[in-house]
């Protein structure tokens, strides 16, 4: 059974400029699909609407999704929220400068209607001093660090679904290796499904099953990673293949 | 930490002494004649070279500096020329009616201008929002004085809603005994209920002109630090959890926009204790500092002046100075930024 | 400067391009008001006791005042005074803050702490009472008073110009200037001030603004334009013990003078901020 599936999606901007056009996704439960496309793509922007995090100005037009069956895009009109959560790029900036680590996670478990798990939710990220990485406020912790913490946020809501959109973007290349295992492990240990998105063509061959490779708010190919590397069908993959290949920086294994 | 206090407090002091210095020059070395400004437009010749010796204006200049320094060393502002008293004494005598004036419209324009500066970003581009941008243009290009007379004019003249502008008091009410200097609490103080709702109902309208007036600037900044807030990244990850609206405009919006109004603070309280102060207190003939400072204008009484300006300059150089401690408190990234 | 908050040149108001072209031509009407009605009408200097404090009418759009004058013509009068001397004084603290605040930026250095020390302290002083003190010592005149108003603005423009030519300096044409052989002088002149004076400049419609509302509240307070010549603040104040008597006109004419021009300002200001970033 598919988890995430997204039909026609169209986004615009205000005045009727088309930011995303007829776009369609599938995700299965447990599986990580890539969504792979240069700045101003649309990648980002279709991850944001899913949950209905737009700037504003921009919204879904047209299109549906659903997850785990249950239909919460309809028509373009958001019917509910689904059970997914979300870790952005630039974690630092990503978490509230004047509260302490510790409170920004208890005000979610407050939320979420549970206590006292902050600290195993930290460990559970491989955070091994909780208690200090708690009593920090998020300017005094690394980018890797604070991106740990969203993650353990974002399991904390158990969703079903994960969106990632380009979280190890601007980190360092061996704490990126590491943030990308934690995702993989952490997805793996409880069946969440992900949508990844990066720019990254190395990234996601490294992580994901499927792909959907999207040029100017169109999706131009959605298939299995191997084929779409070995075998690109679409003349836009191809020319992104050979430039990631030739400016590959090293971030493949 | 303790160390970057020590810092800025020296800070402060030189800020202190620097404003002390060129308040003497202004006023000593300024192509005006102190002495004959005193002595006033139609003085003699003779009755100027009198204020002259009196006052020790016929000194040398260095030795006129290095007593006013003295002076004011032992917290000595002077002797008015008008009143023939000590400075600072007047000054302290009038001081309470200026705080009560003051702190009451501090407390307007900080309540006004966050709530109209929030409701502003909340509502942005709708038409609140443009309503509220209005008054903060009609706020910030009002003469005080003129606005004070039209009030003045239309609420108490006309429709007698408050009381007339003379003094803290209306006629009739004997002043409450002194405990804080403020009329309102005194009265309250003694359970003269009477007394505190005419000192309250005197008080009202020159606290709401001065506020209304001062929280334009506090909206302007309210509102840019809160669209700002509301867009932001950690904004967008408390929504990502579907946080409740409430929630996200108090934790996440408000706490990061009201940081910079800290810092406004100390420029509103400029205003509603100096500048807009010398102009309301004359129209409401309110017994405070700046009517003092008036009437030592108007009868060209400059070292009641001279008084008056450094006991404004420190008291504003102690605020910031007071407000960059309590930003220090409230953003935890700049206590860090300087511990490391 | 005497009734605004100086240093509050921070934040924005955020109005359409309508108000804007509202302001433009409000300033437009109110200085072509002011530049034709005194040539055809003259300055309404002339005092006649019969007509004392006549409610407007047709004769008297605006009144007369309690010696008889014509408060239209005296409120078209002082546009000359009160709208130059806003632009008088914004130019020069836009033209003396920005070369200070240049010269500050590209020496560094000594003069740069110098600079900022002397900024420190005028800015340790609330604007009006530095203009206060300043015009008391000088003399009670309109001159005095324009000047009191540039020296309590300075410092901010400095400040912002400095903060500005810092931000230009470190770009890299100007590390080609000065690879290629330009003298600091030569930099600082050709290069740093005019990128600088950029943002300077639209906050200076700002100070017209303030300085307007200032230059009033001095002579408001006796301190600037001395009566009889016809200047807004100088106008309420003589209106003052009318108004309380109920004939509001001779004052509050003026002040909505201010209010207009004065308000102009602060939108085109706001507009001109938009357009240029």
């Amino acid at each position: 059974m598919t988890l995430l599936s997204v039909e026609g999606l169209c986004i615009d901007a205000r005045g009727g400029q088309g930011i995303v056009r007829d776009v369609g996704i599938e995700v299965d439960p447990g599986e990580i699909v890539g969504i792979v496309g240069e700045s101003g793509s649309g990648k980002t922007m279709t991850a944001l609407s899913l949950l209905g995090l737009l700037p504003e100005g921009v919204s879904v037009v047209r299109g549906e999704a659903s997850l785990a069956g249950t239909p919460f895009l309809r028509g373009g009109r958001t019917l509910r929220r689904p059970n997914a959560t979300m870790i952005f790029q630039n974690p630092t900036a990503a978490l509230n400068p004047t509260m302490r680590i510790g409170a920004q996670l208890r005000r979610l478990l407050r939320f979420l209607g549970r206590k006292g798990e902050a600290e195993a939710l930290l460990e559970s990220v491989g955070i091994h001093e909780p208690r200090a990485v708690m009593a920090r406020y998020p300017h005094q912790l690394s980018g890797g660090m604070n991106q740990r913490v969203l993650i353990a946020m974002a399991i904390a809501a158990e969703p079903s679904l994960l969106i990632a959109d380009e979280p190890t973007t601007g980190l360092d290349v061996t704490v990126q290796a590491q943030i990308l295992r934690l995702i993989r492990s952490t997805v793996a240990a409880r069946e969440i499904g992900v949508l990844f998105v990066s720019h990254d063509m190395g990234v996601i061959a490294q992580m994901c099953r499927r792909v959907a490779v999207m040029y100017r708010g169109e999706v131009r190919e959605f298939a299995d990673v191997d084929d779409v590397f070995h075998a690109p069908r679409d003349s836009y993959t191809k020319e992104l293949l050979a430039s990631a290949r030739e400016g590959d920086d090293g971030s493949r294994p | 930490m303790l160390r970057s206090i020590g810092r800025r407090l020296g800070v402060a002091a030189v800020s202190i002494v620097g404003v002390a210095v060129l308040i003497f020059f202004i006023t000593q070395l300024l192509p005006g004649d102190p002495a004959r400004i005193a002595a006033g437009q139609y003085a003699s010749n003779e009755q100027v070279e009198q204020v002259r010796a009196r006052y020790g204006l016929d000194q040398p200049i260095m030795v006129q500096f290095g007593g006013y320094l003295a002076d004011l060393f032992r917290f000595d502002l002077g002797t008015s020329i008008r009143t023939d008293q000590p400075v600072r004494e007047e000054l302290l005598t009038r001081l309470p009616a200026t705080l009560e004036l003051g702190l009451s419209s501090l407390l307007i324009a900080v309540v006004l201008g966050v709530g109209l500066g929030v409701a502003s970003a909340v509502c942005r581009h709708r038409a609140g929002d443009k309503i509220i941008q209005i008054f903060v243009v009609l706020a910030s290009a009002t003469a005080v004085f003129w606005v004070a007379l039209v009030a003045i004019s239309v609420f108490v003249n006309r429709w007698g809603l408050f009381p007339s502008p003379i003094g803290r008091l209306p006629r009739g009410y004997p002043p409450p005994a002194h405990v804080t200097g403020f009329h309102v609490v005194d009265a309250l103080l003694a359970g003269d209920l009477a007394t505190a709702g005419a000192a309250l109902r005197t008080l009202l309208l020159p606290a709401l002109l001065l506020g209304a007036l001062a929280s334009a600037s506090i909206v302007k900044i309210v509102r840019s630090s809160t669209i700002s807030a509301l867009e932001s990244d950690y904004a967008r990850t408390s929504r990502s959890f579907g946080y409740p609206g409430a929630s996200i405009l108090v934790r996440d919006a408000l706490r990061n926009a009201l940081l910079p109004v800290i810092t406004n603070v100390g420029l509103v309280a400029g205003f509603v204790l100096a500048g807009g102060n010398v102009l309301i207190e004359q129209l409401f003939a309110w017994p405070g500092i700046g009517g003092y400072a008036y009437r030592s204008l108007q009868e060209n009484d400059l070292f009641a002046l001279r008084g008056y300006v450094i006991f404004i300059g420190v008291a504003y150089v102690l605020i910031n100075t007071l407000l960059e401690f309590v930003y220090r408190w409230a953003d935890p990234r700049v206590a860090i930024a300087e511990a490391t | 400067m005497t009734v605004t908050l100086r240093g509050n040149l921070a934040g924005r108001v955020r109005l359409g391009d309508r108000m804007a072209y509202a302001a433009f031509a409000t300033l437009g009407l109110i200085i072509a008001l002011g530049t034709v009605v005194p040539l055809l009408f003259g300055d309404g200097d002339v005092a006649r006791d019969n007509d004392a404090l006549l409610s407007p009418s047709w004769s008297h759009p605006f009144g007369t005042d309690r010696y008889g004058r014509d408060v239209l013509l005296r409120s078209m009068a002082a546009v000359r005074i009160d709208l130059s001397l806003g632009v008088v004084v914004a130019l020069s603290v836009l033209l003396i803050g920005s070369v200070v605040g240049a010269l500050s930026a590209t020496f560094g250095g000594v003069v740069d702490a110098v600079i900022m020390r002397i900024t420190d302290i005028l800015l340790a002083v609330p604007g009006v009472v530095l203009a206060l003190i300043i015009t008391a010592s000088l003399g009670k005149n309109a001159w005095f008073a324009a000047i009191a108003v540039i020296v309590a603005f300075i410092p901010i423009l400095v400040r912002l110009a400095r903060a500005k030519a810092l931000e230009v300096r470190s770009a890299d044409y100007i590390a080609a200037a000065r690879l290629s052989g330009a003298s600091t002088a030569g930099v600082a002149f050709r290069h740093v001030l005019p990128n600088a004076i950029k943002y300077p400049f639209v906050q200076s419609t700002l100070v017209a603004s303030l300085a307007i509302l200032d230059f009033a509240a001095l002579s408001f307070l006796g301190v600037g334009v001395q009566p009889p010549t016809p200047e807004w603040g100088a106008m309420i104040a003589e209106g003052v013990g009318d108004t309380l008597l109920g004939y509001w006109w001779p004052a509050f004419f003026p002040g909505l003078m201010i209010l207009l021009s004065a308000g102009s300002f602060q939108v085109i200001g706001d507009w001109l901020d938009r357009r240029m970033r």
